[in-house]
Parts: C-alpha cells; structure tokens; sequence
C-alpha cells in the first residue's frame, strides 16, 4: 500500500529527481509530509512561485535533466505560470506539480481553488490532473517522458489533497506516451550535403536546438570542413565556441555586425534547431534573401512553419549533423568548400567592438566585456532581459553550450536571479553570474535570501542606468524620445536592499572598482551584488528596428 | 455545371486522441489560439484508452499543413486522419424547423433530401435530414430564408479506416 504523495515522491526519485524548488501550501501538505521524509532529496523553499519556477528551469537548462517545482494550489499555482510559460517558450524540461483543492470540492471555488488545468494548456506541452492512483502513476511517468522526449517542454500536473492522501496498490498506467525520433531519409542528408558542398558562401545558423541536442561538437566538425562561418539565435549561444575563428555571434535583432552580414550575403543557409523567430529574422522576407535554405528541426512543425525551406529535413541535430558531416567529407577530395576566404575575416575586423574602460559611469557593454575575465569556461551566465540581456548577448563571449542561461522567447525580467540559484544548486563548484539590469533586479530580487539561506553563492551584476532601458531606448528612437513610465528614479539603493537580504554587496561607476568587487566576490565565494551604475542613456546597438530587414541594422544613433 | 457546395478552404480531420479529461480543451484550444473556428464537432469514446473526435473547420491550404503537424506531435493526440469532406463524410445530421410549409412542401423535402418530415402547427415542418455535407447544404441553400431554428451535428459516419496500432 502507498499513499499518492508517497508515490509521487518515489516517482520523482525514480526519475533521478534529488533537487526541487517551491512553495508549500495547503492544498500540498500531504505531499510536503513524505519530502520531509526523504532525506536523500533536496527541497529549496522559494520566496515566490514564479522565481521557485525560473529555478526550476535554470537548474533544467544547465543540467540537460528535468527541473522540478512544487507548490500549492490556487494563487501558488497562478503564480507559476510566466514560469511554465517561459519554459515552454525556449523548450525547456520542467515539470511542475500543484497541489489541488480535492476532487469532490473542485469546481465550487472553495478556498485556494483556481482553474490550473484549463491555464496550463496553452502553456505546456501537456499537463495532468490525476483523480485516482492509477492516473498519478501515469501522470508522472509520462510527464518525465514528455518533458524529455523530442523537443523539450514544461509538465504540468495538479494533484488534487484527496488523491495525495490516497492509499493503495496502483495498477498498470493507463496510458504510455511513446515518442519515436525522427529519422530523416538518405535521399535527404544527400541532397543536403551537395547544396551545402557546393555552395560558394554557406552559413549555418546554430539555435538552441543544437544545445539541446548535444550537437555542439557536430557542429564545429561541419562548419571547419566547409569552411563555414556560424552565427546562433539568442539561445544557441554557446552551441559554438565563441572564441572560434568561424564564429560570429548571435544574429537578429540585436546581432553583431558580422554575423548580420555573412547571414546577407550567403548563398546558402542551414539553419539547425532554430525557428526563425522574428527577434532572429527582422523582416523574414529580407532575412538572407541571396541564400538558398535548408531547414533542420527536431519539430516537425517548426519546418514551414515561417518560412517555406528549400529543404526541410526533420531530425535530431547530433544525427543530421553527423550524417551531413560524413556525406560531405565523400563528396569533398580535399576538404572545403566554402570561398569565404579573405571576405570572412574583412567582415570580422568590421564587426570588432571598441570598449572604453575609463567612462564614468561605466558603459554597460565595457561592464560586460570586463565580466569575461572573471567567467571560466566551466562557469556559468544567466541574463535578464532587456538592454542588460542584449549586452551580454554581444559583448560575453561563451565558450560552451549551456554557459548562457536566458529568457529567449518570453523574454521575461526577473528570469536570470532565480535561474542562477537554479543553476548554482545543479553546479556547487561552479561560478554563476546573473547579468541583470535594475529593472530585472528588481522584479526578482526577493529570491535573494534563497541563495544566501541554502549557500549558493550567485553573483548578480546590475547594469543599473535607472531606466527600464529598452524601452527607453525604443522611446528614444521610435516615439521621438517621449519617455513615458520608464524612469526608475534610482531611489532605491540596490546594494543596500541586497544587504538587507543578507547578500554582500558592492556599488561602484568606476571599472576599476567593478574589477576589485568581482575580485572580492570570486575570492570570497558568497552571494554578491555588485550594482553598476552605468551611463543613462546608453543604446544597445547594432539593432534593426522592428519590421525591417537585417540589411537596415542601425549601428548607433 | 453546378457550383460546388464545399468550398476549397472546408477541411475534415479525424482525430484517435487519449480518452481522459481535458482532451477537447486542448485540442480546442490549438484552433482557437490561431483564431480558427470549428464548424462542426463529434466525439466519441472508442475504447477505454482512446477517443475520436471528428472536426470541420475552414482554413487556406498552406496554414492546414502546420495544424496538422502541431496536431500530430501533441501527447494527447494519438493519431491524425486528413478526410476530404467530399468523399469521405458519409453522414451529418440536420435537423430543422422551417415555417411557411405546406404538404407540398414536405413530399418536396422527403422525395428530394429523403428527409423525414413532420407538419407541424402554424405551417411550420420538421425536417430531419441524414445526408452527407453536399446535402445538407444544399438543403441549407435552399431553404435559408425558411430555416427558423436548426441544429447541425457534424460528422456523424465517415468513411477514414482506421489503423490497428
């Protein structure tokens, strides 16, 4: 005999759970009675469900392994849901739980009833609401399956109080999810390889389908035997080692120049595990208008789904790549493809930054660019979002996959502190940073005692320039500088309120002083937050303003 | 030559999909995130395990292909048949009261549609018609200005075998 919350948690160890994040509630207390229970298993109590989430899913990106959160029902379950849906946005593993008000009671809007599984929907790639044993078995089960399989994505499961408590032998699952993956054909790895050795200026474009996949080593192989330089999306940055000569950054909307160009100038595109998002594309009609596309992708979905390929090719990106890889090494006598030659480093040098380490207030991209020195290759970098997500975007250079850690397709502040914590607990010996801007700070900052409480030391540097600076800049830009509900006012000291929440803290404006303050956090091993008060007004750029092409970057005001 | 009752953009899909709570919603709701409205909709249980749903709904050509892709990788779904309403729709059934009849015009109905009729008070009839969508809207064609309330079920019987996994 079990019980349903003893059986959830022998579920969840079965399936190699030892972390989880969350809240307790009422509705779950009969499951928060046997974790107490299991001693082998870590339980880090958030200060709100959302950041319980973003943990969830920082610990999910950086491991490769589903990350888990619990909490309870009604408000503790609206609460996760920016979480969830953040996950299921970058097509990260994350299974929630909530507790539910039991099953006689649902639908009477008793206390802390809300309808969570009609609000998962739209935000999962499934969720679950057991009413018996049997379903709980199989809810769980399947959820770890599905979360997993294929394209990654958040679980849902409500257990309503009454089916926690319930006692007995569960039977068989009622149903197995299967998931087969997807094979492409020789015909089309073939025809693949031959346009991509026979193109004159192919490029790659690496998402986060590559660093899901594993690919990255794949990828590496394909671009050096063609000779092929290779920019990334937002969240397949990392999936090339940045430091490569034929690595060129993130394209799209706040793209390096070089990556912008080679991605316009090439007559051949592939483009593996990523979905031409519009954040990646600008204006799709112009995006790489001289170059023939070849489209590979996990989801079958995704192929067409914007923008029609010239070939489709559904598979696993380590497989596709691999087999592209051996083909084209047959169809080649000597190696390379590629005529870039001389044109690729031109567009190289073009695309260097320049950095001034004396400003004061600091330039938020110098704050960046000096943070590197301070991240070793097995470290790792959350973001926020907004200009401090696209600083980091250009100016940190990754020198692995999973080392960047961001909010890609919600884009949502206040993801990059918890999701650090989250990190931070999957990896105690590792360094972990949070590249925040004050706005971000302070959407999640309340996560900070959890760090502090379960000593995992995070650093968060706030590029703090008293602005909600993106849209700022857009103001500044396209509304004629008409600044409206942007200005934070700079009242409120961020280095103080971290102390307060038991974090050291440093404030500086001064580089020299970041350095020493990041010395000292690195060194001391604590969590830290060193606010940066960087200049005001400051833009991101290159960027390409909404609905135009990559051809209209704009690379400064 | 006759114009076509179905217009181009009208597609049938048949749906083998988990049979457990909130199956519909989700499915539903894949349409309605896009802004596609269901005409029709039937659903049965087959098996303990499993249920079929039974959808009409207009949509272009080149957005029916990624419905049908996202369809197919959803967990609830088990599997996904393209029908053409065309051919493979056996049956619908329409059931409607029209005003303004007369005996003429119920032996009109049950020669042509072989409708069951039934005259009711104030001139008005009942129809209740089994027909496959050519018919029914036909039916509808001809009678929309007579037509005081009606209910349409959806595919009732189609023709899409289905496979023995």
């Amino acid at each position: 005999m079990v019980s349903g919350s003893k059986l959830v948690v022998d579920k969840l160890r079965e399936n190699g759970v030892k972390t989880m994040f969350g809240i307790p509630g009422g509705a779950v207390l009969p499951l928060f009675d046997d974790l107490h229970k299991a001693s082998d298993m870590e339980f880090i109590l958030a200060r709100h469900e959302q950041g319980a989430t973003h943990m969830a899913d920082g610990y999910a990106r950086a491991t490769g392994r589903a990350g888990v959160v619990i909490v309870t029902s009604g408000p503790g379950a609206t609460n996760l849901a920016t979480g969830v849906a953040n996950a299921y946005l970058d097509s990260s593993p994350v299974i929630s739980i909530a507790g539910q008000v039991a099953t006689p009671l649902i639908g009477y809007d008793g206390f802390q009833e809300a309808n969570i599984f009609s609000m998962m929907i739209g935000l999962t790639k499934m969720n679950f609401l057991p009413r018996n044993l049997n379903e709980l078995n199989s809810a769980i089960d399947n959820a770890f399956k599905i979360a997993l399989s294929g394209r990654p994505g958040p679980v849902h499961i409500d257990i309503p109080r009454d089916v926690q408590l319930m006692e007995g032998e569960p039977k068989n699952n009622t149903y197995t999810y299967s998931y087969r993956l997807p094979s492409p054909s020789d015909e089309k790895i073939t025809l693949a390889s031959k346009m991509l050795a026979n193109a004159e200026r192919p490029v790659i474009v690496s998402g986060g389908g590559v660093i899901i996949s594993g690919a990255s080593r794949e990828l590496v192989a394909l671009a050096e035997l063609l000779n092929a330089p290779v920019v990334t999306t937002l969240m397949g940055k990392g999936s090339m080692p940045e430091d490569h000569p034929l690595a060129l950054g993130c394209v799209g909307m706040h793209g390096r120049v070089g990556a912008i160009r080679v991605v316009q100038e090439s007559d051949l595109l592939l483009a593996v595990g990523m979905r031409f998002s519009d954040r990646t594309t600008g204006k799709l009609s112009g995006f790489a208008p001289k170059a023939k596309k070849i489209h590979v992708d996990i989801d079958r979905s995704e192929i067409g789904k914007l923008l029609q390929p010239d070939l489709g090719i559904t598979g696993d990106a380590k497989e596709v790549l691999s087999r592209i890889h051996a083909t084209i090494l047959k169809l080649l006598q000597k190696g390379k493809a590629g005529k870039w030659g001389e044109r690729l480093q031109q567009i190289r040098r073009e695309s260097e930054f320049l950095y001034d380490y004396d400003a004061v207030p600091a330039k938020p991209s110098t704050v960046v660019k000096i943070l590197n020195d301070y991240v070793r290759p097995e470290d790792f970098v959350t973001t926020e979002v907004g200009q401090c997500q696209m600083y980091a975007s250009l100016h940190f250079t990754a020198k692995r996959p999973r080392q960047f850690i961001s909010s890609g397709g919600l884009g949502t502040m206040g993801f990059g502190l918890p999701a650090a914590i989250g990190v931070k607990a999957a990896f105690r010996d590792r360094h972990v940073f949070d590249i925040a801007g004050d706005g971000s700070f302070f959407m999640t900052c309340n996560q900070l005692p959890v760090a502090v409480d379960y000593n995992l030391p995070i650093i968060v540097v706030v590029l703090n320039n008293y602005f909600l600076g993106m849209v700022r800049q857009w103001q500044e830009l396209f509304y004629d500088k008409r600044y409206m509900a942007v200005d934070l006012k700079g009242k409120a000291d961020i280095a103080r309120v971290s102390e307060g929440f038991g974090a050291k803290a440093f404030k500086t404006m001064r580089i020299s002083e970041l350095k020493e303050a990041l010395q000292t956090a690195v060194k001391q091993g604590e969590t830290t937050v060193v606010d940066v008060i960087v200049e005001r007004e400051d833009n991101v750029f290159p960027m390409i303003p909404p609905a135009a092409t990559l051809d209209e970057v704009m690379v400064g005001r | 030559m006759k114009k076509l009752a179905i217009d181009e953009n009208q597609r049938f899909l048949v749906l083998r999909v988990l049979n457990m709570p909130g199956v519909m919603e989700r499915i539903c709701s894949i349409f309605a995130r896009r802004g596609i409205n269901i005409d029709t909709i039937t659903v049965g249980v087959l098996n303990g395990n499993s249920s079929e749903i039974s959808l009409t709904f207009s949509l272009p050509q080149e957005k029916f292909g990624n419905i049908v892709k996202i369809l197919e990788k959803n967990p609830c779904v088990l599997e996904v048949k393209i029908g053409s309403l065309e051919s493979d729709v056996i049956r619908e059934a329409f059931v409607a009261i029209l005003k303004g009849c007369d005996s003429k015009d119920s032996d009109h109905i049950r020669i042509k549609y072989r409708a069951k009729t039934t005259l009711l008070s104030e001139s008005r009839l009942l129809v209740e018609l089994l027909a496959d969508p050519r018919m029914v809207n036909d039916f509808k064609e001809e009678f929309a200005d007579r037509i005081v309330s009606f209910s349409r079920s959806g595919v009732m019987i189609h023709a899409l075998g289905r496979s023995e996994s």
